[in-house]
This record gives C-alpha cells, sequence and structure tokens, in this order.
C-alpha cells in the first residue's frame, strides 16, 4: 500500500514540475563536470572569471558523454556556449562540427600554451584547448605490495592474484589501456588480439566502469594493485590510507579536460574571453594545485606538495605520459569493447 | 470513465511509447539513417548476445525466487501474525527504509559485507570454517544478493497488501474444520494470496531485467548483463542505433517471458480466481 501511495505521489511530482526552460539570462552557460574536476574548475576558473570580468556563469553539469549528446541536439541553437568534453568525446564532437574554431587574436592566452594542449582540425584550425592532463597509471597498497610496481606486467605478478582492478572499456581510459597492453604485446590499435590474450590471463578483483568503482576496491582492500587515476591514487592517500602511485616505465596514459566554444553561440565575444581566462597562468596554476592535474598552460609553478603529485611525475614533462590517438580509438572503440566483452568478460 | 483514464494515457504516451517508439525507429537504422535490419541480423546471429540475454534472465529469476523466499514470510509475518498495529507500521517502515538510499550506496555497503575483508569473511575465517577469505564479491552470487536486497520490499508490499484483504473467516473455518495450520495454509491462505505473489514476482523480474547501478557494481565487471551493454552502446561507443536494438530485444523478450509466464498462471485451474 505504501508503494502504492509513493508511486502516485511521484506520479503526481514528475507531471506537475514544468521543464525547466535553458537559462536565457545574460552571461555564459557553461557545460563542465560535477564532482572534483567541477569543484576545481568553478574554483579556479568561474569564480575568478566572473569576479574580474562582470560576466556571471550558469554551469550545466555532466559528464562528456552527457554534454556531447546535449550539443547534438542543440545544434544550430545552442542553449550551451562553452562546454568541457574529456579527450576523446572532444574529437568526436569536432568532427560533428559542434564546436567553433578558436581564434587566437581573440584567445591570445593560446600562445603561451604547450603544443600538445592545442587541438587543431586537419584544416589547421584550433577546436579545444587543454585545461590539464590527467594520468592513468599503477595505484597499489603501498602495505600489501612491498616492492613498488615499475611496470605494466607488474600488475600479472601471481602476488597479486584475484587482487587487481583494471579499466573496463566503459571507463574513459578503458579502451586506451587495451590498446596500450596491445602495443606493448607486439599488436596496436588494429590488432588488439595480443592484449586480450594477456588480459585473460590478468588474475582481477573487477574491471572498473567508474573512478568510484575503483576507488572503492582500493579502500576496502578489494584490490591491492590495479591500472587507475593518479589524482583518485592522491585523493585516496590524503585520506590516510596506504596508497601510493608509481609511474610505468611504459609511460603513464595521458588523458585531458578541454574547453570548446558551442558552434553556433550568441555570445561569442564573452565565451572568448572565458576560454582565455581558462588557459591562463592563473587559472592552470590553480588547477594544479587543486587537482594536481599538469598544465598545458607554461610557466606554471605548482606548490611542492602538487609537484611530486604531477602525471608526469615531479621532474617529468608532457612527452613522458603515453597519449592516446584518439581518431584512431575512436574508430576501434566498438569492436574493441564487443572483443572484451566477448572474449575477456565471457571467458 | 473514459474521461479518467485520459491522464494515465496521456501519461504513458508522452513518457513510454513516445520514447519507445524513438528507440524503435533508431533500432531499424543504420548509422547513415537508412531503414535495415542489420542491427537486428548483427544481435540475433551472435550467440555472445543470447548468452548475455540468459544470464540476466537467470539472475532475474534468481532474484526473484530469493526474494519471494525472503518476502514472503516476512509479509505473512506481518499481516497475520503481528497483532499490535503501532509494530506493525514500524515493520512496514523497516521494510521500505532501503528503497530511500540510492542504490549506488547500497551497492557500495555491500563491499564492507561481503569484501575479502568484510564482516562475513572475517567471521568465516575467525570461526575456522573456512581457511582463507572467499571471493564472495565480484560475482553472479553477489549480483543475486545485491538485487535481492533491493527487490525485496517490493514482494513484502505486494504481497501483505493481498494477505491484509484474505477474509479471515476462512481460515477460521478451515481450522474449525480441523485442518491443521500447516493444511490451513496450503490449501486457503496461500492459494489466495496468490494474486500477490504473482504480482509482485512481476515486479520483481522486470526490475531486476533492467537494473544497471546493482549489477554493474556487484559483478565488478566479470559478468556483463544486457542493461550494462546497452549502456555502453549509448554512453561509450556512441552506437545508438545498436543500443536500441539492444534495448528492444530485451523489451520484446521480457514481455514474451511475462505474457508466458501469465498465460501458464491463467490455464492453471483455481489459482487467484476466489479473489479477482
Amino acid at each position: 500500500m505504501i508503494g502504492r501511495m509513493g508511486f502516485a505521489v511521484l506520479l503526481g511530482v514528475a507531471v506537475m514540475v514544468p521543464g525547466v526552460a535553458p537559462a536565457a539570462a545574460q552571461g555564459l552557460t557553461a557545460a563542465y563536470y560535477g564532482g572534483s574536476w567541477g569543484e576545481a574548475i568553478h574554483k579556479c576558473i568561474v569564480e575568478p572569471f566572473t569576479k574580474q570580468a562582470g560576466i556571471a556563469v550558469t554551469p550545466e553539469p555532466g559528464v562528456s558523454s552527457v554534454t556531447i549528446a546535449k550539443l547534438q541536439q542543440q545544434k544550430g541553437h545552442p542553449a550551451i556556449d562553452v562546454a568541457w568534453m574529456d579527450g576523446g568525446i572532444s574529437e568526436l564532437a569536432a568532427a560533428e562540427d559542434l564546436v567553433a574554431p578558436v581564434d587566437p587574436k581573440a584567445v591570445p592566452n593560446v600562445a603561451d600554451m604547450i603544443p600538445e594542449g592545442v587541438y587543431h582540425k586537419p584544416d589547421g584550425s584550433i577546436y579545444a584547448l587543454s585545461t590539464g592532463f590527467y594520468a592513468l597509471g599503477i595505484i597499489y597498497n603501498t602495505k600489501e605490495v612491498k616492492n613498488p610496481p615499475s611496470s605494466w606486467w607488474d600488475l600479472w605478478n601471481s602476488d597479486y592474484s584475484g587482487a587487481v582492478t583494471v579499466p573496463s572499456p566503459t571507463n574513459a581510459m578503458g579502451v586506451p589501456f587495451i590498446v596500450e597492453i596491445a602495443k606493448l604485446s607486439g599488436g596496436g590499435v588494429d590488432n588488439v588480439d595480443p592484449a586480450m590474450k594477456k588480459l585473460k590471463t590478468l588474475k582481477v578483483s573487477s574491471f572498473f566502469d567508474t573512478s568510484g568503482g575503483a576507488d572503492n576496491s582500493f579502500q576496502s582492500g578489494e584490490a591491492i594493485i590495479g591500472a587507475h587515476y593518479a589524482q583518485a591514487g592522491w585523493a585516496l592517500a590524503d585520506k590516510g590510507l596506504p596508497i601510493g602511485y608509481a609511474v610505468p616505465k611504459e609511460g603513464a596514459l595521458g588523458g585531458d579536460i578541454r574547453i570548446h566554444i558551442v558552434k553556433g553561440t550568441s555570445k561569442l565575444a564573452e565565451a572568448e574571453k572565458f576560454m582565455n581566462y581558462a588557459v591562463s597562468k592563473d587559472a592552470a596554476t590553480c588547477m594544479t594545485d587543486f587537482l594536481y592535474v599538469g598544465p598545458a598552460t607554461k610557466g606554471v609553478a605548482p606548490t611542492e606538495k602538487a609537484r611530486q603529485r604531477l602525471p608526469w611525475g615531479p621532474n617529468g614533462s608532457v612527452k613522458n605520459l603515453a597519449l592516446s590517438d584518439w581518431n584512431k580509438i575512436n574508430a576501434a572503440r566498438a569492436k574493441i569493447t564487443e572483443m572484451f566483452n566477448r572474449d575477456v568478460v565471457g571467458r | 470513465m473514459v474521461a479518467l483514464l485520459l491522464p494515465s494515457l496521456a501519461f504513458l504516451l508522452a513518457f513510454f511509447i513516445a520514447p519507445f517508439v524513438m528507440v524503435a525507429f533508431a533500432s531499424l537504422q543504420d548509422k547513415t539513417g537508412a531503414w535495415s535490419l542489420a542491427n537486428y541480423a548483427r544481435a540475433s546471429s551472435d550467440l555472445f548476445y543470447w548468452r548475455t540475454l540468459l544470464l540476466t534472465f537467470r539472475i532475474s529469476l534468481w532474484t526473484t525466487l530469493v526474494a519471494f523466499a525472503i518476502g514472503y514470510p516476512l509479509a505473512y509475518y506481518i499481516t497475520l501474525v503481528v497483532k499490535n498495529r503501532a509494530i506493525r507500521r514500524l515493520f512496514y517502515i523497516i521494510v521500505v527504509t532501503p528503497l530511500f538510499t540510492s542504490s549506488v550506496v547500497r551497492s557500495f555497503g555491500w563491499m564492507v559485507l561481503l569484501g575479502r575483508r568484510g564482516l562475513v569473511n572475517d567471521a568465516l575465517v575467525a570461526s575456522g570454517l573456512v581457511d582463507r577469505p572467499l571471493p564472495l564479491m565480484f560475482s553472479e552470487a553477489a549480483v543475486v544478493i545485491g538485487l535481492s536486497y533491493i527487490m525485496t520490499p517490493f514482494m513484502v508490499l505486494t504481497v501483505s497488501s493481498v494477505l491484509q484483504n484474505i477474509d479471515r473467516s476462512l481460515a477460521e473455518a478451515a481450522e474449525d474444520l480441523g485442518a491443521s495450520r500447516l493444511v490451513t495454509f496450503l490449501t486457503v491462505t496461500f492459494p489466495l494470496s496468490l494474486p500477490g505473489v504473482i504480482a509482485g514476482s512481476l515486479i520483481v523480474f522486470t526490475l531486476s531485467v533492467s537494473a544497471y547501478v546493482t549489477p554493474s557494481i556487484m559483478s565488478g565487471g566479470k559478468q556483463v548483463v544486457m542493461s550494462m551493454l546497452i549502456f555502453q552502446q549509448y554512453g561509450s561507443v556512441f552506437d545508438f542505433n545498436f543500443g536500441a536494438t539492444l534495448a528492444v530485444a530485451l523489451l520484446v523478450t521480457t514481455l514474451i517471458l511475462v505474457a508466458g509466464y501469465l498465460l501458464a498462471i491463467e490455464r492453471r485451474p483455481r489459482a487467484g480466481r476466489e479473489v479477482a
């Protein structure tokens, strides 16, 4: 009875709540993430920008795959002016002509960025700017794992049998991880068979879909070693857990969060100003100190704590990250996902 | 009468029929938007998808059985044994409380219990029943445990709503005529409560078939059910057409199973007729 009444109440509420109209006020609408990434963007970019330029910014929260779906639906009449999307999705958005070219004259801070953080279309125009690199490296329990790991192959060590976690293809870095294992075993993005063979022999505790799932595995001791995000590892360590991060000698897998101007925005000048601030040295320094992401803007001097925790290690640079060729990965994604489901999960 | 139906019809049309028709259309198109049956050919010719469908139904069936085994006695106890109304209300509140927590939190909670160093394993190892912790988490059984926990309240609520409407004088008459309490239960109370069991098992089964969060967390990615494949197609591969095909296939096969179940019950004499 209670169930039925509850349902009736729910129905009533669902019918009565009117559709929320897209923000039409002055100011910008920016799509970005929730959680700690969204917090960092809000604190390091949105708040100081609004204070400085006097332009209000309304957040439109969502993960990259949801943001791109919104942009697809709003094509031609976007309600979103500026959008953050991860590497991988960013390429899809550019290919579908959802994002506007960036004019370096209107966004002068582009000149102070590292070349790896500026993304060009085949015609030479810029479609995205990086606001920070993250890395998938080896996260391990420092109490259970005596010798700090140094290579991806340490995950196959029989001491950790059944207590390993790696991303599933549903996770943003899942397919890049499979491709990396393929490359290291004589294959590549077009030939991932060797990776499937290797992964079949990996005695995992779980394949994680979400970063939070992996966090829980490490927290509960279900996993003691795995391929996981550096930033998430540091967050666990800050909670007092015995968690360490190691950059594998083959290179940690790099990804980044990128800012885009939505094609057809009616507030192009404001969006350009916002983007210029997002890649400024102040914003990049704050993002690095707050999230330990690797800055894509030159001349960032992070705090010593943040420097120790950079995704490429304290003394490295973006060159130490294995960056993915997302166009190739996107083209092979469906096939690799299916092979993984069939050969590795369904074994 | 028709006017009374209109709001619910409009609601169904707007929030179920219209989106479903869009999904069905998408499933019949290829990536260029041309009409094609290729997605269905791909799904039906591949044993992998059939195996996934089978696993989904097997997990849902086990969940239904567990929810029944736990939920029915609970419903019986609450409605027919507990006499105090206040205590009965308290029981109802306890039963529905889990529904107020997000399934993400509930699923992660199981890790505390079932993990390698969880309470269950600690107790087993400490008592000497096992030498080393059992891999309880991240398995098919873990998915069934997680789903059963979430689904049992639905079974309890539907069964108890039927149980409390059964005329108690029927059971009293059976006992007056010399039937033992067990015989009375098996020949009078249980048959009369079947409509609740049928409704409850349908709700539990269909909700389990479509569950995503719990299987995704509790399986640790080592078992893939249909909802996870559909999510993969929509959320990471971006093949909305094939994702739609899998969604339609899951809905249609579930409907066929449910129809078959109801038909089998209709055919049986007695079952549930008295109350209807």
